[in-house]
């Protein structure tokens, strides 16, 4: 190999490097050093009573000992997946459907950028004001209680925010509905991309719809399905302002509505970087061993 | 001090540092009383006199007799469990904490029974306090016996200003109640290194001390405030009546109750009384029993205030 060359591999290596600098300067300030910053207060006692300051004191794994302690961890993120899975399903679905109808050619739909912004729109409200308004909806003395006890599905007021299975429809709900218009135009984008000779292809050779969506659709669009399901995991993994507003916080009935991160806001009311360090620390390895696994099943076929 | 001997001492305990300096002063005082619907009163009772009715409602065994009596003709007797918490927990002999460690009053845990028994028999509900729900029974539609509240709940929060509410109507009598109890207030104080020491002195000084300016806002706002020989001469003066209450004069009642106000606070007051009303609302809606509510009220104090001992 001659020097020459070699030479001018190394200086593109260097303008490489050049342009990196931007990202590596805020990943480091604002991701690198807080995630080292975490683990090492998850290590120790400190938090505020009141105006008093308690600690540092270093306490080895008690944090994590006291999180662990009760099996609640365990709950609340049961809790979290739950509502997430609830709210999922049918988003996935919905937006397979809404992105197959969008993308086919054959359908000739109308008024396509009408609909598409509509569908999108739930997300463009604050998921705050989103959820506050459901509440306000299904107070026992709203509106929708108001309708069923007038048309005679209720004979009295049902109380929604004091049974499990209502809070928590309401939360994948809302949920579902902010984010189905996102997964769909993923989705559509992701249909968009393959190759319409295929269609035409499988057309000639006689399939049926439902076998040109699974047998075309699905497999070719799976690089996106990971994409999507594995963002989709980890906005669900951080689930917090819906349930957090629904509920005034308190994630109940019996804390059946409480999501990892709401439980990781009370302890923010003392400011308590031990135990908050700790559960960080155990929602990153939650967050990764799931982001693993959900790779890992959608690449098994492949090999 | 002379200049405020005119308050009532508990707005001044409030204000005053470990030090015994007081940082800062207030023209309200916020004695409550039992504000009840006189439509309800006639109709289950026949009368709406605050005397009359105020007799039927004297001790907490009446009170909820009463509830009964108001359930039975299609009424709710107060809007939500959360309404006569206050009363009991400001009559609670133990504080919150002591010693670093968490406790009941008894008085408090009296009052989860009784709250348990009124919304088993539908007396009330478990609404939050200031939601919708708790809202409705200021207006005719909510069939709502009474609240518990201060001088400024009547003016500030019964919506007086829309012409549907029962207040607009002066449809609101006010008695003692079971027991005395106070509800919030507003404090002025000067920040730290203000330009202005004194301009806000003076503001001060007149707001909370100046006696016109005080019954002016007692007759305009309907208030009550910090002014003792004021306050006590506007309870007898018929042009201190309160148009919500139907032209009641309530000014005596409230007077009487803020010179028995005694401060018995600690600093882990504002968030044991959230928390314990929070996780008792699961056992009042049947989704938890009581030792369970009990139990998850020890897990949200310990989260919040880490450093305190509390019961497994």
């Amino acid at each position: 190999m001659k020097n020459g060359k070699s030479g001018t591999i190394v200086r593109y290596n260097r303008w490489a490097y050049i342009f990196l600098i931007p990202f590596m300067v805020v990943f480091i300030v604002f991701q690198l050093i807080p995630l080292v910053n975490t683990i090492y207060n998850s290590f120790f006692e400190h938090y505020m009573s009141g105006l008093k300051e308690i600690g540092p004191n270093f306490a080895g794994l008690a944090n994590y000992g006291e999180l662990f302690k009760g099996g609640d961890l365990l709950k609340y993120f049961g809790n979290t997946m739950i509502m997430w899975i609830l709210g999922f399903i049918p988003q996935i679905l919905v937006s397979l459907i809404l992105g197959a109808w969008f993308s086919d050619p054959s359908l000739r739909l109308k008024a396509q950028p009408f609909f598409k912004t509509v569908i999108y729109l739930p997300n463009l409200i604050m998921a705050s004001a989103f959820s506050m308004l459901f509440f306000t909806l299904f107070a026992d003395t709203g509106p929708i209680n108001q309708l069923l006890t007038g048309l005679g599905v209720f004979k009295e007021a049902y109380s929604f925010m004091s049974h499990v299975g209502s809070v928590r429809g309401l939360v994948a709900a809302m949920n579902f509905l902010m984010w189905f218009g996102n997964t769909t135009i993923l989705l559509m984008a992701g249909m968009l991309g393959i190759d319409t000779a295929l269609y035409e292809a499988a057309e000639v050779d006689g399939a049926t719809s439902s076998q040109v969506f699974t047998k075309i659709t699905l497999p070719l669009l799976k690089p996106i399905l990971i994409y999507v399901m594995i963002t989709s995991l980890i906005g669900g993994l951080q689930m917090f302002d819906v349930p957090q507003i629904l509920t005034n916080g308190s994630g109940d009935p019996m804390r059946s509505s409480m999501t990892l991160i709401m439980f990781l806001n009370k302890h923010l009311f003392s400011k308590n970087y031990g135990i908050g360090g700790a559960l960080s620390v155990c929602l990153f390895f939650i967050t990764s061993i799931l982001s693993f696994i959900v790779f890992r099943i959608n690449n098994a076929g492949d090999n | 001090m002379d200049e405020l001997s005119n308050q009532y001492g508990y707005t001044k305990d409030v204000m005053t540092a470990s030090d015994g300096s007081l940082k800062g002063v207030s023209w309200q005082g916020c004695p409550g009383v039992l504000i009840y619907n006189r439509e309800i009163a006639k109709d289950v009772w026949g009368t709406d006199d605050p005397a009359e009715v105020g007799a039927k409602l004297d001790s907490w065994d009446k009170y909820y007799a009463a509830a009964a009596e108001v359930q039975a003709k299609g009424y709710l007797m107060q809007s939500t469990t959360n309404d006569s918490f206050r009363v009991y927990s400001n009559n609670a002999s133990k504080l919150w904490v002591e010693n670093d460690t968490l406790q009941i009053d008894d008085g408090i845990m009296e009052w989860v029974d009784k709250s348990k028994a009124m919304v088993d028999a539908k007396q009330t509900t478990t609404a939050d306090l200031w939601s919708d729900d708790w809202n409705k029974g200021m207006y005719p539609d909510g069939k709502t016996f009474c609240y518990f509240g201060p001088a400024w709940l009547i003016n500030f929060s019964m919506h007086a200003d829309d012409a549907e509410s029962v207040a607009a109507k002066g449809g609101w009598g006010a008695c003692e109640g079971p027991m005395g109890f106070y509800w919030g207030g507003t404090w002025i104080a000067a920040a730290k290194g203000t330009d202005n020491p004194a301009l806000i002195a003076d503001i001060m000084r007149k707001m909370t001390t100046d006696e016109t300016i005080m019954t002016d806002i007692v007759k305009k706002d309907n208030d009550f405030v910090n002014n003792k020989p004021a306050m006590e001469k506007a309870a007898t003066d018929d042009s201190y009546a309160f148009a919500p209450l139907g032209g009641q004069n309530p000014l005596g009642m409230f007077a009487a109750g803020a010179d028995k106000i005694v401060l018995k606070q600690s600093a882990y007051d504002q968030g044991c009384n959230e928390e314990f009303q929070k996780a008792m609302k699961n056992y009042f809606d049947g989704n938890a029993s009581k030792e369970e509510a009990l139990s998850q009220f020890y897990k949200a104090v310990k989260e919040k205030y880490p450093e305190l001992n509390v019961p497994e």
